[in-house]
């Protein structure tokens, strides 16, 4: 069943309900240097495998780039 | 405090010690490989990022890859688009989290047009920052007042601006510039508006401890070349001050030569 997220902002669902590394796997990020913010809160990288994601959850996913 | 102290010019900041006095931001280089060539060209032990979301293209803008090719380098993220206090402090957490760098360039610039820093929410941010155990390293006005309220909160360093981020218009700020080098308890490190190698030398002679390029240096024609250029500026610069310059004359002439009995004449 599809679950309905917002990702960056924009809705998203996602194929598999999963947990986050389901979801950055889905994105094509798996194994690049990106940082989770679920619902607001930072979520640490070691707990990316357990924390299964929810209907309505906002992911936000940031990146290192180029900056002054 | 008296920057020719030390025997070894060594210089320390957030219990680390770095020799290179040449900072180097990422942005604005035409491709990944030309910035990591210019990092090393530079000798900068520092540099800095910022950190964006992911777009909907997921390699795109992926700096994380090119940074592994430089080792040994200190990673300080930015918190570029913060318009205020909270925004800044959220961008430091996550930066933190990224880079595993306890470093942060305070960035707070609300207007698009002047990119100057907001010197409320910047001080706020820093004090908040600096509580949590950050490396704080503002880029602020040249405000002597301001330098000392951010020392006085815990900042690591002071980065005042030469001038507006990106104009190049150099060492606009010379004359308070001065004022804080001379109070300062922590490194000076002149952030922004740089456009050549003379005028890091002029910081460094000045005795600010260090500069922070990236315009000049990602926007050259060679920017690898460039790079090279500050390294070396930045080394004479400070080389001068560590000499000791003479003081600035008044405008006449002082001879180098004797003037006296030259052919049997006094000059007139």
């Amino acid at each position: 069943m599809d679950v309905k997220l917002t990702v960056n902002e924009e809705a998203y669902e996602t194929r598999a309900a999963g947990s986050v590394t389901t979801l950055l796997d889905e994105m094509g990020l798996a194994g690049q240097a990106v940082v989770v913010v679920l619902n607001g809160e930072v979520l640490p990288a070691a707990a990316r495998d357990e924390q299964a994601l929810r209907e309505g959850d906002r992911v936000d996913l940031f990146r290192i780039v180029g900056g002054g | 405090m008296d920057r020719r102290e030390t025997a070894k010019d060594d210089w320390d900041v957030g219990g680390r010690r770095f020799s290179s006095r040449l900072l180097l931001g990422t942005g604005k280089f035409s491709d990944r490989g030309t910035m990591v060539e210019a990092v090393r060209a530079s000798g900068s032990e520092v540099v800095t990022v910022a950190l964006r979301r992911v777009g909907r293209e997921p390699r795109e803008d992926d700096l994380a890859d090119a940074l592994r090719g430089l080792p040994g380098i200190t990673l300080m993220p930015n918190t570029s688009g913060a318009r205020d206090a909270a925004e800044a402090i959220r961008a430091a957490r996550l930066g933190r989290e990224l880079t595993g760098s306890p470093f942060v360039k305070v960035e707070i610039h609300p207007d698009p047009h002047h990119l100057l820093p907001d010197p409320l929410e910047t001080y706020e941010a820093c004090r908040a920052l600096a509580a949590e155990g950050f490396v704080v390293m503002p880029y602020m006005p040249a405000d002597p007042v301001l330098a000392r309220r951010l020392e006085d909160v815990g900042c690591a360093s002071l980065m005042p601006l030469g001038s507006a981020i990106g104009s190049g218009r150099g060492l606009a700020t010379a004359e308070m510039l001065r004022l804080i080098v001379r109070d300062a308890r922590v490194p000076v490190i002149v952030d922004a508006g740089l456009r050549s190698p003379s005028e890091a030398a002029a910081a460094l002679e000045m005795g600010c401890d260090a500069v922070l390029v990236n315009s000049a240096v990602a926007g050259a024609l060679n920017p690898v070349g460039m790079a090279a250029a500050f390294a070396r500026a930045v080394e004479a610069g400070r080389a001068a001050f560590r000499a000791g310059l003479i003081p600035r004359g008044r405008g006449e002439a002082a001879a180098t030569s004797p003037l006296t009995a030259f052919l049997g004449e006094e000059p007139r």
